[in-house]
């Protein structure tokens, strides 16, 4: 189980401070498929950022399993499979094989493994025909499959994707769906920002909810349609912003 | 892990053609180009064959006692000298009284006018070989009339000044351009050499977002910060010695400029220290470019940064100009400067091993505090993960 609690990030910019993530705590089940939203500047990729330890809260907790995630820093990265944005985190002057090899071996995985692991993921994402071809010429489509299976290399428990499909077809997005539901079936914990409702209602077992660093809702996708008694999440989160924003 | 990193990096930068072109065509270009373009402007500097412009209406027995004054040199009659000149038609012009020759009998002084350019080299020298050729006529003539005075003619004979240069003059020449030559072409290079990979590593790296999933990984960032310090600092190291290779191949083929290499003493005990000068050096403005790419967030920025920092490694050229010859050893403190006086020292066989050590130990001293800053910024998440 991950658990953030009371935690708050603020950043400083020119000389104005933003209170990205105000006092949020939040817990998510292990093998749930959990969808964040929110607006532009809502928090959404600084929330996913600390939870992979790349920058830490000026105050509060976040654990897994009961554990501080920064004092163990290095095993919580190891068990960890992030993607930030759609398509990104590839070299473009290197091959899909290498881009791969690469990030596995950063994972301290040895070369028997990294082989197996990429002839299974090849086969997996259906990308075995450009697999020894330069990133460079690569659809975006095809870059999607590739950074997914980077993302995937080290065989992580938990799951972070920021903004998994914003500017893909719609053929690509589905592939994305597809996969999550995979994974969903393989047991991971997976949280993805989005701003696509249709994604949240489709793949979702929670929901948090997201507003100018505060938590408007965050639970059961099925609890939230029963306290509401609607099951259009566009409406929801928009009602819920603007109680939100009563709120604050 | 460091390895892993370090041949990835190689192998990145290494298949960008840009990158190949400023390791390997622009050293060579660049090196070629000058060391014969040098060399030919050594042997040009003996050859003087002056144009000299004067006035149209001049008679010929006076055409004729000046092509014997000056025999190397071409007479053209012409209408506007100052025109001529400003118009590198003439290097000089020459105005002479049209009654020269009553006037030197009646012993009366000839007015002869010298026109040149002094913001010329070449008008200026034509106008003092111009100059001291009518002091030697006059000294001929004055000669002359003692005699027929019947005086001694070794009266007007004070000094017999004779003047020996202690050194060949072209070699001085060749060792003067040698010493401008190396130290700014081969930091040039040097710099160009780490370019590429300096920006693709970090400015080009959050262009492209990957810094992100890098730093995700169970890699400590201060690996990654080696490991890609390594790979500019090694393909800088690599064009500076590979420059100090083509430059010493291609000296044996001048004609003039290997000349320059005459006056030093131990010319292997200097590749050697320019090997030693040329890592450090590279190290140093590796760190630099990485500095400066980590503040940019696309590698076009990057090279806003560092474009006007190249235009600061030729600058200690002006100060030289203007120092003292003699050896300063203090001033080797000063990175890039103590190149130039490194070059200039060995040549006039001035160097001392404690001014060649207090150079290096000054890179090594900055190039740790430049890591120190490097990695304090590497560790800070706004600089290299953007908004
Ligand atoms: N490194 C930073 N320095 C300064 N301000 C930052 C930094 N990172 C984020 N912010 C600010 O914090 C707030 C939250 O940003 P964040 O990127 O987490 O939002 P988001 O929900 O991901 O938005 P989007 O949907 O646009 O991706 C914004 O106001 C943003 O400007
Ligand atoms: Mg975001």
């Amino acid at each position: 189980m991950i658990e953030f609690k009371n935690v708050s990030k603020q950043f400083r910019d020119k000389k104005r401070i933003i209170k990205a993530i105000d006092f949020i705590s939040l817990s998510i089940q292990k093998g749930h498929v959990v969808g964040l939203i929110g607006e532009n500047g809502a928090g959404k990729t600084t929330l996913l950022r600390m939870l992979c330890t790349l920058i830490e809260p000026d105050e509060g907790q976040i654990t897994i399993q009961g554990e501080d995630i920064f004092a163990n820093r290095e095993q919580v990265r190891a068990s960890m499979g992030v993607l930030f944005g759609a398509e990104t985190g590839l070299y473009n002057r290197l091959t899909a094989r290498e881009n791969l090899a690469y990030f596995a071996s950063l994972y301290s995985m040895s070369k028997h493994d990294i082989k197996n692991r990429i002839d299974m993921l090849a086969k997996r994402f259906g990308m075995r025909k450009y697999l020894d071809r330069k990133v460079e010429g690569f659809s975006k489509g095809m870059k999607q499959k590739v950074a997914i299976a980077r993302t995937l290399i080290h065989d992580p428990d938990i799951l972070l994707f920021d903004e998994p499909t914003t500017g893909l077809d719609i053929t690509s997005s589905n592939v994305f769906r597809e996969f999550i539901y995979q994974l969903k079936e393989e047991g991971k914990t997976i949280m993805f920002s989005t701003h696509m409702m249709d994604e949240v209602e489709q793949l979702c077992d929670d929901v948090v909810m997201i507003h100018k660093g505060q938590i408007v809702y965050q639970g059961e996708l099925e609890t939230l349609y029963d306290q509401e008694g609607s099951r259009d999440l566009n409406y929801l989160f928009t009602s819920k912003i603007v109680r939100g924003d009563l709120y604050v | 892990m460091f390895r892993t990193i370090l041949m990835k990096e190689l192998k990145d930068v290494l298949r960008d053609r840009r990158s190949i072109t400023l390791l390997i065509l622009i050293p060579i270009l660049l090196m070629s180009g000058l060391t014969f373009f040098y060399d030919r402007l050594l042997s040009d500097t003996d050859s003087n064959d002056y144009v000299i412009g004067i006035d149209a209406d001049v008679d010929n027995h006076l055409l004729q006692e000046l092509e014997v004054l000056l025999p190397e040199v071409k007479i053209e009659q012409e209408e506007n000298l100052s025109e001529q000149i400003e118009d590198k038609q003439v290097h000089a012009g020459l105005r002479i009284d049209a009654n020269w020759q009553e006037k030197m009998e009646s012993l009366t002084p000839v007015a002869v006018e010298i026109l040149y350019d002094p913001s010329s080299q070449e008008s200026s020298a034509a106008y003092i070989m111009l100059a001291s050729v009518f002091s030697e006529w006059e000294s001929l003539i004055v000669e002359n009339r003692l005699i027929a005075a019947n005086i001694d003619a070794e009266l007007t004979n004070v000094f017999q000044v004779q003047e020996t240069a202690i050194k060949d003059e072209d070699h001085a020449l060749a060792s003067f351009l040698l010493t401008v030559l190396i130290p700014v072409l081969i930091p040039i290079a040097i710099a160009n050499g780490s370019y590429p990979s300096a920006t693709e590593l970090f400015a080009g790296e959050k262009e492209k977002q990957t810094i992100e999933a890098l730093l995700i990984t169970p890699v400590k960032p201060c690996k990654v910060l080696l490991a890609k310090w390594t790979t500019i600092a090694l393909l800088g190291i690599f064009t500076g010695l590979f420059c100090l290779l083509i430059f010493a191949i291609e000296l044996q083929f001048t004609a003039n400029l290997k000349m320059g290499f005459a006056g030093i003493e131990h010319p292997w005990g200097f590749v050697g220290m320019s090997m030693v000068l040329i890592t450090l050096f590279a190290v140093f403005i590796s760190a630099v470019e990485m500095i400066f790419s980590m503040l940019a967030n696309s590698v076009k920025e990057a090279g806003y940064y560092l474009t006007p920092l190249f235009g600061l490694l030729v600058l200690p050229l002006l100060f030289m100009f203007f120092m003292s010859e003699s050896l300063i050893t203090w001033l080797y403190a000063i990175p890039v400067l103590n190149l130039f006086l490194f070059v200039r020292d060995t040549f006039s066989e001035q160097i001392t091993l404690g001014a060649f050590g207090l150079a290096a130990s000054s890179y090594v001293l900055m190039i740790m505090l430049l890591f120190l800053i490097a990695n304090k910024m590497f560790h800070q998440h706004r600089l290299m993960l953007g908004k």
